[in-house]
C-alpha cells in the first residue's frame, strides 16, 4: 500500500517532539497514552499484590512493608491520578466542553496542575 | 459495521470504532467510580488486614471488582489497540510492521486474558488460599 500523495509523513522524532512540547494540550494527551501502558503493565504487579495482601495478617503486613512493592504501587496510584484526571478532561470535551484552541490549552493546564498536585500527595500517601 | 476509512478493522474490540468509543467511555466511568471506591476505602476504613479483607471480599465489593475487571479488559483492548495501530505502523517501521503490530495485539489479548481470569479467580475463586 502505497501512500496516496507525495506529503512527506516520516517527520524526524526530534521534530515531532521540539513541536508537541511547546503545546500543553498535545503534552496532556501522549502522557495519557504513556500513563495508560505504564497501567497495562503494572496490572499483574497489582494483582499479585491484592493477591498476597488478602492471604493472611503476615502476608499483608509484609507485602506492605516492602519498599519496592510501596514503590510499584505507588507509579501505579500516580498514573491512575493521571490516567483519571486527564480522561475527566476528555469526558467533559465529549460533551463539548473546552475543545476550542484557547479553552482546551487552559483545560490541559488546569488538569496538569490538578494532576501533580494529586500525584505529590500520593508520593507521601502511599511511600510513608 | 464500518468505519470512515471502509475497511472493518478485524483487531479492534467490537468490530466498529462508533462501538469501540461508547465502550471505552462506559468502561471508563465504571472504572473511575471503582478508583473512588478503592480509594475511599484507604482514607476512611479502619486500614489493617481484617477491615481490608472484609472489604474487598463482602459482596457488593466482589460484584463491582468483576464488573470493573471486565471493564478493566476492554478498556485496555481498546487503549492497546488505538497505540498499535498508530505506532506499528507502515509508515514508521516499515514493511513488517503489519506482522509486527498483528503479533504484538496478539500478546496483548492473552494479557487481558490471563487479568480477567486471574482477577476473577482472586474475587470469586480459589485465588486466594484460605488461611487464618
Amino acid at each position: 500500500m502505497k501512500p496516496k500523495s507525495n506529503r512527506p509523513v516520516d517527520l524526524p522524532l526530534s521534530q515531532i517532539i521540539a513541536v508537541n512540547a511547546k503545546s500543553p494540550v498535545a503534552m496532556a494527551s501522549i502522557l495519557h497514552r504513556v500513563s495508560g501502558i505504564v497501567l497495562f503493565l503494572l496490572i499483574p504487579v497489582l494483582l499479585w499484590v491484592l493477591q498476597q495482601s488478602l492471604v493472611s495478617e503476615s502476608q499483608f503486613l509484609s507485602v506492605l512493608a516492602n519498599p519496592l512493592v510501596r514503590f510499584l504501587v505507588w507509579i501505579f496510584v500516580a498514573s491512575t491520578l493521571y490516567h483519571f484526571v486527564m480522561g475527566m478532561k476528555h469526558l467533559f470535551a465529549d460533551l463539548g466542553m473546552n475543545e476550542e484552541l484557547n479553552s482546551g490549552r487552559v483545560a490541559a493546564k488546569v488538569a496538569f496542575v490538578i494532576a501533580f498536585a494529586l500525584i505529590i500527595a500520593s508520593f507521601f500517601w502511599v511511600m510513608f | 459495521m464500518k468505519n470512515n476509512t471502509g475497511t472493518k478493522s478485524a483487531t479492534g474490540l467490537m468490530g466498529s470504532g462508533v462501538r469501540d468509543w461508547v465502550v471505552q467511555r462506559i468502561s471508563a466511568v465504571v472504572l473511575a467510580v471503582y478508583a473512588l471506591a478503592i480509594l475511599g476505602f484507604f482514607l476512611f476504613g479502619t486500614v489493617d488486614f481484617l477491615h481490608w479483607r472484609a472489604f474487598i471480599m463482602s459482596l457488593p465489593m466482589r460484584l463491582f471488582s468483576l464488573v470493573a475487571i471486565v471493564a478493566l479488559s476492554a478498556h485496555a483492548w481498546i487503549g492497546m489497540w488505538t497505540v498499535f495501530t498508530d505506532y506499528l505502523t507502515r509508515s514508521k517501521l516499515g514493511n513488517h510492521a503489519n506482522g509486527l503490530r498483528f503479533v504484538a495485539q496478539a500478546l496483548c489479548v492473552v494479557a487481558i486474558l490471563v487479568y480477567l481470569f486471574w482477577g476473577v479467580m482472586i474475587f470469586w475463586g480459589a485465588g486466594v488460599p484460605q488461611v487464618f
